[in-house]
């Protein structure tokens, strides 16, 4: 089954003579349960496709469709609320709260839902499996960066979302934690189940994955 | 250092809304202290000059000096000048000038001003009277001149200090005596601890990218002193801009809130701006310092920090206060932002602590700074709010002038002149009942009353004890005249005491007749008097506090009694709306000020002006009030409403009232010159209350204190939105990434809004105690009069001080919830990305 279905997306920057499509007619579909490498120069768009994944920003023209659900036809609020329960999305500053410990950050998502209950059991094997078990109470700042990614997709395990995007996840990773967080990301994947997609620009990295997309001329390509 | 310069002013160009909120900040404090410095030295040199003006110069009084203690007085190298008063500010014995001592000399009080104002004045009080020989006073008479925990001295001679005075320079003799330039000082403080603050939270906002851009700097190797210079340069630049803007205009604001307030409030004494190059160069100095101080704590950061914890904005101090962990139980009484909210107040509770210790030292301001002005502003005592009237006419209709009792006496046992005398009074009577009618034709002129009280009337004159007694029966009035039946009093003289005791027990007083209608219009509105019946001509209407049955008054003259048909009886108090709110005194003793002992009781009879001279017209002095009420004071049903004292008091008010009041008192004095009424004194109240009102430095300490309040409250806003400024700049990455992970908008407001309420709530809660418990403080030391106890809480206050809390706590927000609609959350992500 499809998780995610893009058909002929566009989206333009600036306006007048500086309008620039930055996205074009662009149309991919992704099966649950794939991990698929979006890769492309700097200012391809990819971070871009991203936003427009997770609702964070509206296409000109085309379909987004997640889980089978045509999120143009959704409204503001409800976009937010499936994007809590749904989609995940890392960014390369790994998105954790500064204020909440590693354990908090995890639980955010579901103590935001009124009435979900913070599964103890899930929340301590999730950290096990992460290797976060010793860091659970402490801060971000006081993480390393591979930790923080680690805790970053530890959220989206805990709160089950079915898709995480990530933007440029190794970024500012050597390359030992970049393995080791691709490599979490593809159990992620297939131990889990889940749709992810990752944005980056590290070709070695790409071939980690089982499918890769690539962003050219705002056009997407496969291989 | 060029290259840190240009650095600095590249800054400034690409960063400009920074250097300016900056600025605008340094501005705001500068300005703050500006003005609440020079305004409070102004109000305490306004408030000396005008103690001076009152009581003179002098810091202590000698009393009872010989010639030659003076002359040694005057030679003391303690003191820097003398006066010799030709009448002693104290009631003391026969100290005075031109009178005899026991021993037969001259004595004299002398005023001293010190060399050296220390509180080595009052403690050396007894070393400067054994130096000039002053008599040693009696241990009974002998007073606590300085009183401290660890220190009290006696004079043993009879020097007295002027503590008012004394207090204004600083120095008091009391632990407890307030109003002294030390609580000014205070004033400046407070005002430059919130200066300090708002700064703060100015540097505070724009912390992060500059702690950043250090950080990067230090990776590539500067030196400390370029660093210092790299922190402390756009402080420095923006303080070159905001100290002399801050105070221009600080200066400007005061120039023009001068020239208003003498306008308007000051009609005796003048406020002048205290502004001397020495204050000036003090307030520079002050907003210098503040400034550079505001730098020193990110310097601090700066240097102690490591270069990647700058670089990655990791606050390792903020790492110290981390606590437990609040989302963790397995499921919430709380919405998660709930949660969160309680968990960031805890986390930053430096910076809310700083903003709610001022909200609490805001609080205490509020509610004493209020307590005391309504102490020095509105009298409290039932009855003596503003009355219905404007203006009263007051006149001696039974005398033609101040010399005529004298000549009467004199004359008394002439018959012809007793009869001019009475044609006379007569004449004048017809004039000033005239003049009252001309008075109602004048243009604002709502009504003018006639009231006339017979001065030589007494109740119980001429009548023995027993008599007196049986009479006190007849009222239903219980008193004990017991005591004149002692030893201690021959029966004349005690009759005689008993007479004067009861002076003012039956009161008669004539009114017009349209002012005697309405009296009896408003008894049958309350259903004190039926439609149906009909009242006799001569009735009358009673006022007392203890009920009376009788549907009669007895008033005796002589041998007769007279009985007056009571129509209904008022009740003070219940009745309030309608009588004259000086009841218990006609307004011409009211205007003299004497003080008539109104006891529970004690009966006043209004009657009709017919009936009055059939029963009073024979008396020789009675006194004519004409009282008059305006236009602008008639309420849309007819009614002459009373007054708010708000009405009188608060700005404009007074001077406009006094104005109008003035006008029409002069039109008053031309109609009785056209009348030939001389000696009538004309009183407006407004004018009355307005001169009354300044008298003593109460105006000016009334100024002061409104001043601090408002400064407080300006200040506590202006922190409050600084401190919001600067959190949306530090937190704007925290709120996109709580939009990324499914939080709505609506839910981050929330989230703010109970952060506000939280750190609102603790503030409420430490304020409204402390400012209570201040509060039993300034009771005590007299400057809440109007309290009745120290647990007497002003309720209305403490409402006013969580809508005080709520407006500053609420105002800001409404801008944090615009920055946070214009919050664009993409490019939050990529900028911080």
């Amino acid at each position: 089954m499809e998780a995610i279905r893009v058909q002929g997306v566009w989206k333009t920057y600036g306006n007048g003579p500086e309008k620039e499509s930055i996205l074009r007619d662009v149309s991919f579909a992704l099966e649950e349960g794939s991990f698929t490498a979006l890769t492309g120069i700097s200012g391809s768009g990819k971070t871009t496709l991203l936003h427009l994944l997770a609702g964070l920003q509206d296409p000109e023209a085309g379909e987004i469709f997640l889980l089978g659900r045509n999120m143009r036809e959704m409204i503001k609020k409800e976009r937010i609320l499936f994007r809590r329960r749904h989609v995940s999305l890392v960014l390369q500053e790994a998105a954790l709260l500064p204020n909440l410990t590693v354990e908090e950050n995890l639980a955010l998502p579901v103590v935001m839902d009124t009435g979900r209950l913070v599964e103890e059991e899930k929340l301590e094997r999730i950290l096990k499996d992460l290797a976060l078990a010793e860091a659970r109470n402490r801060y971000p700042a006081q993480l390393s960066g591979g930790e923080r990614q680690r805790a970053v997709f530890g959220r989206a395990l805990f709160s089950e979302a079915e898709i995480l995007l990530a933007d440029e996840p190794c970024a500012r990773l050597d390359r030992r934690q970049s393995l080791e967080t691709v490599g979490m990301l593809k159990r992620c994947a297939g131990l889990w189940g889940r749709t992810v997609l990752m944005a980056t620009h590290d070709l070695d990295l790409a071939q980690i994955c089982d499918r890769i997309l690539t962003l050219e001329d705002g056009q997407i390509r496969e291989g | 250092m060029a290259v840190f310069w240009k650095l600095i002013r590249k800054e400034i160009r690409q960063k400009p809304a920074r250097f300016l909120i900056l600025a605008l900040g340094m501005t705001a404090a500068v300005f703050l202290i500006t003005v609440m410095t020079i305004f409070s030295t102004s109000c305490l040199q306004a408030m000396i000059r005008q103690e001076i003006e009152e009581n003179g110069p002098y810091e202590a009084v000698l009393h009872n000096l010989t010639e030659e203690q003076v002359q040694r007085l005057e030679e003391n190298g303690r003191i820097r000048k003398v006066w010799r008063l030709a009448e002693c500010p104290r009631d003391f014995g026969n100290a005075g000038e031109g009178k005899e001592g026991e021993d037969g000399q001259r004595r004299v009080c002398c005023g001293v001003t010190y060399c050296h104002r220390t509180h080595g004045i009052f403690k050396e009080v007894n070393e400067l009277g054994a130096e000039i020989d002053m008599d040693p006073l009696p241990e009974e008479k002998r007073e606590t001149v300085f009183s401290r925990r660890n220190l009290t001295v006696v004079s043993s001679y009879d020097i007295t200090f002027n503590n008012k005075l004394l207090g204004y320079y600083g120095l008091n003799a009391s632990e407890v005596k307030g109003g002294s330039a030390w609580s000014i000082g205070m004033i400046d403080f407070v005002i430059t601890i919130f200066a300090a603050v708002i700064l703060y939270y100015v540097v505070l906002s724009g912390m992060e990218e500059k702690l950043k851009t250090a950080g990067l700097l230090d990776g590539i190797g500067i030196s400390d002193g370029q660093k210092r210079l790299y922190i402390y340069g756009e402080n420095l630049l923006a303080g070159v801009l905001a100290v002399p803007l801050g105070m221009g205009l600080g200066l400007l604001a005061l120039f023009l809130s001068c020239r208003e307030l003498n306008e308007r409030f000051l009609p005796a004494y003048d406020l002048e701006l205290a502004v001397s190059p020495l204050w000036l160069g003090a307030v520079l100095t002050g907003s210098v310092a503040v400034i550079l101080c505001s730098a020193s704590g990110l310097y601090a950061r700066a240097r102690k920090e490591r270069i990647l914890d700058l670089v990655s904005g990791y606050d390792r101090e903020e790492e110290v206060n981390r606590t437990m962990v609040l989302l963790r139980a397995k499921r919430h009484f709380f919405k998660a932002e709930t949660l969160l909210a309680a968990k960031n107040v805890i986390l930053n509770h430096r910076n809310y602590g700083v903003s709610c210790a001022l909200l609490v030292i805001s609080l205490c301001v509020f509610l004493n700074g209020m307590m005391y002005i309504r102490g020095l502003a509105a009298p409290y005592e039932k009855g003596q709010d503003y009355p219905k009237i404007s203006l009263w006419v007051k006149a001696e209709a039974g005398r033609s002038g101040p010399e005529s009792g004298k000549a009467r006496d004199e004359e008394a046992k002439n018959e012809e002149a007793k009869n001019t005398e009475a044609e006379e009074a007569a004449s004048r009577e017809a004039a000033l009942e005239e003049l009252a009618g001309r008075i109602e034709d004048l243009e604002g002129v709502a009504q003018a009353s006639v009231v006339k009280e017979a001065n030589t009337f007494h109740a119980t004159e001429g009548m023995s004890l027993s008599q007196i007694e049986a009479y006190l029966d007849d009222l239903q009035i219980k008193r004990y005249l017991d005591f004149y039946d002692s030893d201690q009093y021959d029966r004349q003289e005690a009759e005689l005491l008993a007479q004067m005791d009861l002076y003012y027990v039956v009161r008669v007083l004539g009114v017009d007749d349209d002012t005697f209608q309405k009296y009896l219009n408003y008894g049958q509105e309350k259903g004190c008097i039926r439609e149906s019946e009909k009242l006799p001509e001569d009735s009358a209407v009673l006022v007392r506090e203890t009920a009376y049955e009788e549907e009669s008054f007895p008033l005796i003259f002589g041998e007769e009694i007279c009985e007056i048909p009571l129509a209904f009886t008022m009740v003070p108090g219940e009745h309030e709306e309608m009588l004259r709110p000086e009841y218990l005194k006609t307004a011409a003793e009211s205007a003299d000020g004497l003080d008539i002992p109104y006891m529970a009781g004690d009966s006043i009879l209004y009657v009709p002006m017919e009936t009055f001279e059939q029963l009073l017209g024979e008396e020789p002095e009675k006194t004519i009030c004409l009282e008059i009420s305006l236009d602008r004071d008639v309420a849309k049903t007819g009614e002459i409403r009373r007054a708010d004292l708000n009405e009188v008091i608060y700005p404009g008010n007074a001077p406009k009232r006094a104005g109008e009041e003035g006008k029409i008192r002069e039109e008053i004095e031309t109609l009785a010159q056209d009348l030939g009424l001389g000696g009538l004194e004309v009183v407006s109240f407004a004018e009355e209350y307005q001169q009354s009102f300044f008298v003593g430095g109460k105006g000016l300490h009334l100024m002061l204190v409104a001043a601090l309040v408002s400064a407080c409250w300006l200040a506590a806003l202006l922190v409050v939105l600084q401190k919001d400024a600067a959190s949306l700049r530090r937190r704007r990455r925290e709120f996109a990434l709580l939009q990324t992970i499914g939080m709505t908008r609506g839910r981050i407001l929330k989230m703010l809004i109970l952060e506000h309420f939280l750190y609102a709530l603790a503030g409420l809660g430490f304020g409204i105690p402390v400012s209570l418990f201040i509060l039993t403080g300034l009771y005590n030391d007299g400057g809440a009069p109007q309290m009745t106890s120290p647990g007497d809480v002003p309720w209305d206050l403490v409402a006013g001080q969580a809508l005080m809390t709520a407006c500053v706590v609420l105002l800001p927000l409404i801008f944090l919830l615009r920055e946070m609609k214009n919050l664009d959350l993409v490019e939050t992500i990529r900028r911080e990305e």
